[in-house]
């Protein structure tokens, strides 16, 4: 980055995208249909540069009148005459010919407001009818005129132009884009029956930004909220500092030994099971062994509300209540409809930044499938960016998948496609043998362990929880240990000749 | 209120005080005012004097062009948050209207009381008997 004095705009998100703000002076082109939130916007920036950066502003208005600009703002929590009685911000109504008049004259009243108030940031709303919704010369020229007068007092503009008056596919380069340094475009995306809000930065002179489309959303008491869409590369804070050794005990007797002692730190692991295997009981007893060793576990649900998640530990003898008291634990849930997934990373990401779990449990990714379709890149990036922010904060991260096979598996991860991800897989399935459907688990993939690969059978009891048993079991049912069998996950389990066939424990 | 809006003595006043009140800060020209306010241009400069001989108005402009800069005075004024009650009667119709009635009432009184006093004025005077 050369000397570029860059501004940061305020707007919550916005300036990671900006890489940090945009520079000093640069006209900056918003662009959007009806209700996309450019007034908003342009309102928030100039907003933030008055109330956060000592830098007073000014308001330009064709059509609302300011007294309602007044009146919305404060629902954002923004005091716009407060400010005005401290001459930190002038609201001006005007009509777009005297506006364009006022820009070509050296003595604007306009410019001379501007700076009588030392303003550094403009907004100007609905700017397309001063530049001219025609394409042509005569345009250009307009929208030179516009920029050259708001350059000659060094501020720093925001001009929200309708997308009617933009060329719908953006198949040509209208006069206002080509002029402008910054072109932001906001939109309304469909999203099935829903909508969701998204900002594309589409040029920026003079800094580097982060492209695509990124989401946002306009919150009562807070203004815009920009997540940075999860797909995007970044350079993260720090690199991750593996730790080869420590190893993040499971918390299910019997498991430990399987896993060589449990899973390492920053590891990633996929317990994959058809639907009431035990999956959830697994990862309370995973919360509750962090609870017993003092360390900080955080547990994200989008299937079951945090009271469900404690009345369900309740069952199995665990009370989670004063590990969250005491702030051992977070339980955190998010509803699956219409899940917006670059605001739900970006939780996340705030989640473990403050919160710094040594152990984290999604219970279950399988919902986020259902959500975001697991065919398209959504999913995907969105996984890998998921485990590399849990590889770089050091978090031994378990991830509960669904598998709808309900006998055997014909694939560990089923339609999702990222077993290259994954450090760990752990299968759970029923295993029917004579009469009786029976728990089978199996290690199917232990990066940097060594793994036997064989099925052990485990029991979940009411009030105790899950264990593994025994390779061996003597004189348990008439069917025998799992020890006895073969082909158990691949839906023919034969005994095996031999019920004295040696056991790996 | 009204008494204290005495200034007010036209439709016109009132619409552009209030049009003031709700844009505190405008740059605009008298065609556009005429045109945003539906009245004719003559009345709108009418109006306007009397907005800024009472110094409701600040007004500034350059000699270059038709724009002024209009800004609203009125919180500067001793007593002069008779504009927010304005504001508030003004912006239900039976309140416009009471206002609009009152002005009206105003007007003609004063009409009343200025053609009484060109009456007067214009009505001989006792006649002087010379006793001479």
């Amino acid at each position: 980055m050369s000397d570029t004095e860059l501004i940061e705009t305020g707007i919550s998100g916005l300036d990671s995208i900006l890489s940090n703000g945009i520079p000093r002076a640069n006209v900056i082109l918003v662009e959007g249909a009806i209700g996309t939130g450019k007034t908003t916007l342009g309102l928030e920036f100039v907003y933030r540069g008055a109330s956060m950066f000592g830098e007073p502003g000014m308001v330009v208005l064709f059509e609302v009148s300011p007294e309602k600009l007044v009146r919305d703002a404060l629902r954002f929590g923004w005091d716009l005459a407060a400010l005005e009685r401290e001459q930190r911000l002038k609201i001006i109504f005007t009509t777009r010919q005297v506006f364009h008049q006022e820009l070509q004259q050296a003595d604007s009243l306009l410019l001379e407001e501007a700076a009588k108030m030392g303003a550094r940031r403009i907004f100007v709303d609905g700017a397309a009818g001063v530049i001219s919704s025609t394409l042509g010369q005569e345009s250009r020229d307009a929208c030179h005129v516009l920029v050259e007068g708001l350059q000659r007092e060094q501020l720093t503009a925001v001009l929200a132009v309708e997308a009617n008056a933009l060329d719908v596919n953006h198949a040509i380069a209208l006069p206002e884009e080509s002029i402008a340094d910054t072109v932001i475009r906001l939109r309304m995306e469909d999203a099935s029956r829903a909508t969701v809000r998204s900002i594309e930065v589409v040029k920026s002179r003079g800094h580097d930004f982060q492209m695509g489309r990124h989401s946002f959303r306009i919150v009562d008491g807070q203004g815009l909220q920009v997540y940075r869409r999860v797909q995007a590369p970044r350079t993260r804070d720090r690199a991750a500092a593996f730790d080869p050794n420590t190893r993040v005990s499971t918390g299910v007797a019997g498991l430990d030994e399987i896993v060589n002692g449990g899973y390492f730190l920053g590891s990633t692991t996929v317990v994959a099971g058809i639907s009431g295997v035990g999956k959830s009981v697994m990862a309370l007893q995973y919360v509750a062994e962090g609870i017993r060793l003092g360390e900080r576990t955080l547990m994200l649900s989008l299937d079951e509300q945090v009271p469900q998640i404690i009345r369900n530990a309740r069952t199995i003898g665990i009370d989670l209540q004063p590990a969250i008291d005491r702030g051992l634990v977070k339980l955190q849930y998010d509803p699956p409809q219409e899940i917006e997934i670059d605001r739900h990373f970006h939780d996340i990401e705030t989640i473990v930044k403050e919160f710094q779990p040594k152990r984290v449990v999604f219970d279950s990714i399988s919902t986020y499938g259902s959500s975001l379709g697991t065919r398209g890149r959504q999913f995907r990036d969105f996984f890998h960016a998921l485990v590399a922010l849990m590889k770089e904060e050091q978090t031994a991260t378990v991830y509960n998948h669904e598998n709808p096979d309900l006998l055997g598996m014909s694939s560990m991860m089923g339609e999702f496609a990222m077993s290259s991800l994954v450090d760990n897989i752990i299968l759970m399935n029923w295993v029917e043998l004579g009469d009786a459907f029976r728990l089978g688990l199996t290690v199917a993939k232990m990066r940097a362990n060594p793994t036997t690969r064989v099925t052990h059978e485990c029991e979940i009891v009411d009030g105790q929880g899950m264990r593994v048993l025994p390779r061996r079991l003597p004189l348990r049912s008439s069917q025998g240990s799992f020890s006895d069998y073969r082909g158990l996950i691949s839906r023919s389990p034969t005994r095996q000749p031999s019920a004295d066939a040696p056991a790996d424990d | 209120m009204l008494d204290q809006a005495a200034v007010l003595k036209q439709p016109c006043d009132l619409d552009l005080a209030v049009f003031f009140a709700r844009h505190p800060r405008s740059l605009l020209s008298s065609e556009s005012l005429a045109a945003l306010l539906g009245y004719e241009i003559k009345q709108v400069a009418q109006s306007l004097d009397v907005l800024l001989a009472a110094g409701i108005l600040r007004r500034r402009q350059t000699s270059a062009h038709a724009a002024r800069l209009y800004e609203m005075t009125s919180e500067d004024l001793p007593g002069g948050d008779w504009v927010e009650s304005l504001l508030a009667l003004s912006s239900t119709r039976q309140g416009r209207l009471a206002l609009l009635n009152e002005l009206d009432r105003r007007s003609q009184r004063e009409s009343g009381a200025a053609r009484s006093r060109l009456d007067t004025a214009a009505r001989p005077g006792p006649r002087r008997i010379d006793s001479r």
